[in-house]
Parts: structure tokens; C-alpha cells; sequence
């Protein structure tokens, strides 16, 4: 009787040594994986840091204004240039509707849209805008 | 000895053997229960965070706070940088060190590192404020006696935008001047750790100012200028510009004298812009502005004269005098108003202690010590009593806002907020002072003013600057004060311009009225969109529907 529950007890000692073991290596492990993972953010923080301030320092007023004199063929906004919402006509009565616009047909070989060649086309742009 | 009594004695003697052994294994057995019970709590139950609590220790050094402008965008920040150091103990081949160090660092001289390196201490800075790259070049070197060490660099991406406002740091990143030196004093109270300071700059409105500033200094050949504007409701400083200016990444490189702040350290007679508060203060004491003073003949009194620029040689009424800047109109006006009510007046304006804001670089007025007959007068068109841009800027906002003072703030003041305002007119005075702004730009002296759409209404100055015991002549501080839109003023405006020279353009005028007129007007074309002010389109500057067929055939003549 003793000696089954000495080896019993020797069975569970080396059973709970084992499983220690195992909870401890794994425990240790998870804490490096939290180091790392904490490493890394601060390491992102910091290199977002420093894109935020690349960032405002690429976009200051200043030098976007110069950029806009180089390459853009914009000019101040006037404060006639700015209507009201109630000056903008309603639509008349009868005008097509977004229905109507749908129905255009197509010509059945290509599906080449039929164009009105009496419309209105937009001006091209230019390849490069005027220094 | 029978059978019976052996076996008795023999059990008597291992008895009490069996029970020290069982009460051993119990014990053991006890003991590891209550292991293997705690192990299993520690594997099943415990928190992800035990046995980590030293890792945070390693996020680096406490920084200052970021500061950003009303819209969030980065004025001053804190960088991570790394600096190179060496413990000449452990380096092994101080010569190859040396030459290896300097193949990553051309700009440093080989002899000197290498004296480092064979330094008889345990520390030596090799390079401080390193970039990435070359911290990677360095480690891959795999110098042995070589490390790094990690230090916070305060970094003003914006460089010289509100350079004034915003201020610098030293080298252990304290604070020597503006909101820089005001967060570890005044406002370190306020600040949440780790929370970004909100300023109520408008960095956009900040750059027009400047740049508009900078292209009339370099127009009329100034030293230097000023440019504020102010939310009248909130006392919100919008912009504040001084320049020259300096560029707070590299106070060093620009001349000291460009740090001082114009608009808030700076105190100056004001001249003719004055005279709105002069006026002000008479209506609001029941002067009409259809009464009339006496400005026929220049004013004698001891051995001071005040005559007028344009004399108009008749009496004049308080429109008049305010539209033509008449100085001896106004003195005459302060004299029915007298001493001690000029001084009340101006003292519920602020205008006689240093405004009260934020930064640090205060001015404080220089008023009269003796306030009598010639102070009271002269007080009345700017001369004899200096205060500083801001608080030019805080009076006139009394003035446009409906007779509230509101103290200015560099602080963004959040939707709702109490202002802190007390009442310096009645109401009416406010709405007649605005009439007044607005006919000096319509007719008087300051047309360049205005800005089609956005209607804009004010008082030109053009003061002599005082040196050495008298007033030079051509020494002037042309300025000029703006509130916008005229009908019901939001914001309010002052440029100044300093010891401006006339132009073959402007027929060799130097005036407000000729530089700081017309640089507020495209100041305000430009900002007014920004800041979300309501065209007034309608045939009286109202807001309202424009006349758009009228506008097609201005734009087709113009063409």
C-alpha cells in the first residue's frame, strides 16, 4: 500500500514538475511576445511621429502656394464667384429626367453610344498648364 | 513471554513508525496540492499583463506637449533622435574606429574623433541629432565601444509661420520664449499631460498676413511690419505676424533682434488710429456725430502746436473730423470730454496695462505721468501715450463687437465658452462707431481699403516715430486698423508698416492710407473665403443675391 502511493505520489511530482515546466516556458514566451509587439508600436509611433511632421512640412501654406503659382492655372477666388443655393434655376417643366437620359439607345452591332453632335463639347486641357 | 504479548509488542513498536510516515506523506502531499492548485491558477487565471510591468520604463524620455493651430495642424512637436556615443574603454582599434566613424560622418574631422576615442573617461558624444540612415550605417558597423542613445528634439515643421507666437526651446528643451515658455510657467497649471496645446492661429490666415506683410515691406523698403487679426466675439487670435522674423528650428541663424514680437512687445504711438477710441468715447457720452467742433486754426498751447495735415478751415462735425483725421477737431472733442474720463475710458479699455494674453513678451503702455491739458489733447489723435499693435487690435474689437471688451487669447476658445467680456459702450455707439469705419473707407482717407464682396470699414494712422527728443519726418508708422464686414463686423484687423519709403506709384506717398490700406484689402480678399464670411453681393454690401447680369457686362468691358 505504501509503496503504490509512493509511486503515485512520485507519478503526480513528476507530472507537476512537467506541467510547470510548461506553463513557465510558456508564460516567458507570451511576455517576449508582448515586449515585441509593445517595441513595435513605439517604433511606429515614433516613425508616425516623424511622417506627421515630414508631412506639415511638405504641406505648408507657403510652399503649396508656390507649387500652385508653378503648375496650377488657378487664381484667388473672388466673392462674386460665390452664389446662393436659390439662384441656381429649377429645373423646367418637361426637362429630361434621369429615366429619359437611361433610354438613349445604343446601336445594337458595336454598343457605340449615339452621340448629339449639335452638344456642346468641353474644351480639351492643355498637356501642360502655362508657368 | 506468550505469542500474544510479542505481537502486541511488536505492533506497539511500529506503530507509532507507520503513523510518522503517513503523516509525512500527508504533509507532502498537502504541499503539493497546494502547488499544483496555484499552478493551475497561474496557468488559467492570470491577467496577460503580470510579470510585464517593466516594460514600459523603456518608451523613452517625457517630452513637451505638441502644439497645434486652431485646425490641428503640427506647429511644434517632439521627434525621437538618436545621438552616437563611445566608451573609449571598450574600443578595441581606436584608429579603425575613427576612420570608420568618419566614412559615415564626412562632416567630422578624423584627428578629433580619434583624440576622443583614446580619451581616458567612460563617455564621449561622437554625433549628436543623427538620421536614420545613418544610425542604421553605424550600427551595421558593428563598432565595439559605439551605442546610441535616444533623445527628444523639439522640431517646428512650419519654420518661421507664427515663429513670435509659438516661440522656441534651448537645448534641454525649456522654453524661452512665446507659448514654448508660457507652458512651463503660466499655462503648465492648464496643460493635460500628453494632450496637444490648441492654439487659436488659423496657420492659412497666419501665411496670407505674412505673405502680403512681407510683399509691402519689400514694396515701400520698410524695416519691418505687423499684421493681427482677432475674432471680435471671442477675442481669438487668428494671426499674428511680426517681421522680420526668425526660424525657431535655428534661432542662432537669424539676428536677435528679429525675435522681438511687434505685435505684443512692441509700443508705439499709435496716431490717428486713435482716434476711434477718441471718438468712441464721445458718443458714447452723448455727442452726436452731427455735432460740431471748432478746427478752423491750429491749436497753441504752451509751446505744443496741433494743426492738422489736410486743415479744412471751418468748423466740423464729429463724422468729419473722424472721416478727414482731423487732429485739431479731436483734441477738441477729448476737451469737452476732460482728463479724468479720457483716462477712465481708456483704462476699461486696457489700453493702460499690459494686455492680458498667454504669451510672456507683454509691452507695457507708456501713458502720461502727468496727465493735464497738452496730454488730453494730443492722447485724443494717438501722440503722447504708446501702447503696443494688440492692444490697438482688443480696442477697436470693442468698437465693432457691440461695446463688449473681450480680453484676447492665443488659446482656442471652444464653442460656448464664456469670453470673460465686460461692457466699455452702449450698443448704439458700437453701431455708429461701425458707420464711422465704414464712410472712412468709403470716402475718407482709407479707399484702397476695400475689397469688393467683403466690405470692409476702418482708421488709417501715420505717426511720426519719436527719436531723440522730437518727432522725425521721415520716420513714419503707417498703419492702418480694419474690421470686416463692414454691416456686422467678425473679425478685426491691423496692419502697420514701419518707417515705409514712397514709391514713384504712390506719387511718394508713405501714409496708412497708402501701404497698410491696401495690403489689409488684399489681406482680407484672401482670408474672408477662409474664414467663412458671408459675401455681402446685394446692391447695399449686404449679403444677398448679386446682380448678375450687371457683373456680365463688367466682366465683358473689362475684357
Amino acid at each position: 500500500m505504501i509503496r503504490a502511493l509512493n509511486l503515485g505520489m512520485l507519478a503526480l511530482t513528476i507530472m507537476i514538475c512537467f506541467g510547470l515546466y510548461r506553463v513557465t516556458h510558456a508564460a516567458q514566451e507570451r511576455e517576449g511576445d508582448l515586449k515585441r509587439v509593445e517595441a513595435q508600436i513605439t517604433e511606429q509611433q515614433r516613425a508616425i511621429d516623424v511622417l506627421k511632421a515630414e508631412w506639415t512640412h511638405l504641406s505648408q501654406p507657403g510652399k503649396v502656394q508656390a507649387m500652385a503659382a508653378r503648375y496650377l492655372n488657378l487664381q484667388p477666388m473672388k466673392a462674386t464667384q460665390i452664389a446662393y443655393l436659390n439662384e441656381i434655376p429649377m429645373r423646367p417643366e418637361g426637362a429630361a429626367t434621369m429615366d429619359d437620359i437611361a433610354a438613349i439607345p445604343f446601336s445594337k452591332q458595336g454598343g457605340e453610344p449615339v452621340y448629339d453632335e449639335s452638344a456642346p463639347v468641353p474644351q480639351a486641357k492643355p498637356a501642360r498648364l502655362g508657368r | 513471554m506468550t505469542e500474544d504479548t510479542r505481537a502486541r509488542r511488536k505492533s506497539e513498536q511500529t506503530d507509532p513508525v507507520r503513523g510518522r510516515v503517513l503523516f509525512c506523506a500527508f504533509a507532502f502531499a498537502a504541499i503539493f496540492g497546494v502547488l499544483a492548485l496555484r499552478m493551475a491558477q497561474i496557468a488559467l487565471f492570470s491577467p496577460a499583463s503580470a510579470g510585464s510591468s517593466g516594460v514600459f520604463a523603456e518608451a523613452g524620455p517625457v517630452g513637451r506637449p505638441d502644439i497645434l493651430d486652431r485646425n490641428g495642424v503640427l506647429l511644434a512637436t517632439d521627434l525621437q533622435v538618436a545621438s552616437v556615443y563611445a566608451d573609449p574603454r571598450d574600443v578595441w582599434d581606436p584608429e579603425e574606429t575613427a576612420s570608420a566613424l568618419v566614412s559615415v560622418f564626412p562632416e567630422l574631422d578624423e584627428e578629433a574623433v580619434l583624440a576622443k576615442l583614446k580619451a581616458k573617461t567612460g563617455f564621449v558624444w561622437i554625433k549628436r541629432d543623427i538620421t536614420p540612415r545613418q544610425h542604421a550605417a553605424v550600427h551595421d558597423l558593428g563598432l565595439p565601444g559605439i551605442d546610441f542613445r535616444q533623445e527628444l528634439k523639439r522640431v517646428y515643421p512650419n519654420g518661421r509661420a507664427a515663429a513670435h507666437v509659438v516661440g522656441f526651446v534651448d537645448v534641454d528643451n525649456k522654453g524661452l520664449a512665446g507659448i514654448e515658455r508660457a507652458l512651463d510657467t503660466t499655462l503648465a497649471p492648464m496643460v493635460a499631460h500628453g494632450e496637444p496645446v490648441r492654439l487659436s492661429i488659423d496657420l492659412r490666415v497666419q501665411h496670407v498676413v505674412e505673405d502680403e506683410l512681407a510683399a509691402t515691406i519689400q514694396t515701400f523698403s520698410a524695416i519691418g511690419g505687423t499684421g493681427v487679426v482677432v475674432d471680435v466675439k471671442t477675442g481669438e487670435v487668428i494671426a499674428m505676424v511680426s517681421l522680420p522674423d526668425f526660424d525657431p528650428n535655428h534661432v542662432a541663424a537669424d539676428p536677435a533682434e528679429n525675435r522681438f514680437n511687434r505685435a505684443t512687445l512692441g509700443v508705439y504711438e499709435m496716431g490717428s488710429t486713435f482716434k476711434s477710441f477718441n471718438t468712441a468715447m464721445a458718443l458714447d457720452a452723448g455727442v452726436t456725430a452731427h455735432d460740431m467742433f471748432d478746427a478752423r486754426a491750429p491749436i497753441r498751447i504752451g509751446r505744443f502746436s496741433i494743426r492738422d495735415y489736410h486743415p479744412m478751415g471751418r468748423a466740423l462735425s464729429v463724422e468729419e473730423i473722424f472721416e478727414h483725421s482731423s487732429n485739431i477737431g479731436s483734441a477738441n472733442m477729448a476737451r469737452r470730454m476732460g482728463v479724468e474720463k479720457q483716462r477712465a475710458f481708456l483704462a476699461a479699455l486696457g489700453q493702460l496695462q499690459p494686455v492680458v494674453m498667454e504669451l510672456p513678451e507683454r509691452g507695457a503702455p507708456l501713458a502720461p505721468k502727468n496727465w493735464g491739458e497738452v496730454e488730453l489733447m494730443t492722447i485724443a489723435f494717438g501722440h503722447g501715450i504708446a501702447v503696443s499693435p494688440m492692444h490697438v487690435v482688443t480696442g477697436v474689437s470693442a468698437m465693432a463687437n457691440g461695446g463688449m471688451y473681450v480680453p484676447p487669447t492665443l488659446l482656442k476658445r471652444e464653442a460656448g465658452a464664456d469670453p470673460h467680456a465686460h461692457r466699455v459702450l452702449k450698443p448704439e455707439t458700437s453701431r455708429e462707431m461701425n458707420r464711422l469705419f465704414r464712410l472712412v473707407v468709403e470716402k475718407g482717407t482709407a479707399r484702397k481699403a476695400d475689397v469688393p464682396g467683403y466690405p470692409v470699414g476702418g482708421k488709417t494712422g501715420t505717426a511720426e516715430k519719436s527719436k531723440a527728443g522730437g518727432y522725425a519726418r521721415k520716420a513714419l508708422l503707417s498703419s492702418f486698423i480694419g474690421v470686416f464686414p463692414a454691416d456686422a463686423p467678425e473679425y478685426a484687423i491691423l496692419v502697420i508698416i514701419d518707417e515705409p519709403k514712397g514709391t514713384k506709384e504712390t506719387a511718394g506717398y508713405a501714409t496708412g492710407g497708402w501701404t497698410a490700406a491696401p495690403a489689409t484689402s488684399r489681406i482680407v480678399a484672401r482670408i474672408a473665403p477662409m474664414l467663412g464670411v458671408e459675401p455681402r453681393l446685394g446692391p447695399n454690401n449686404e449679403p444677398g443675391v448679386a446682380d448678375r447680369e450687371a457683373e456680365a457686362i463688367q466682366m465683358a468691358q473689362d475684357h
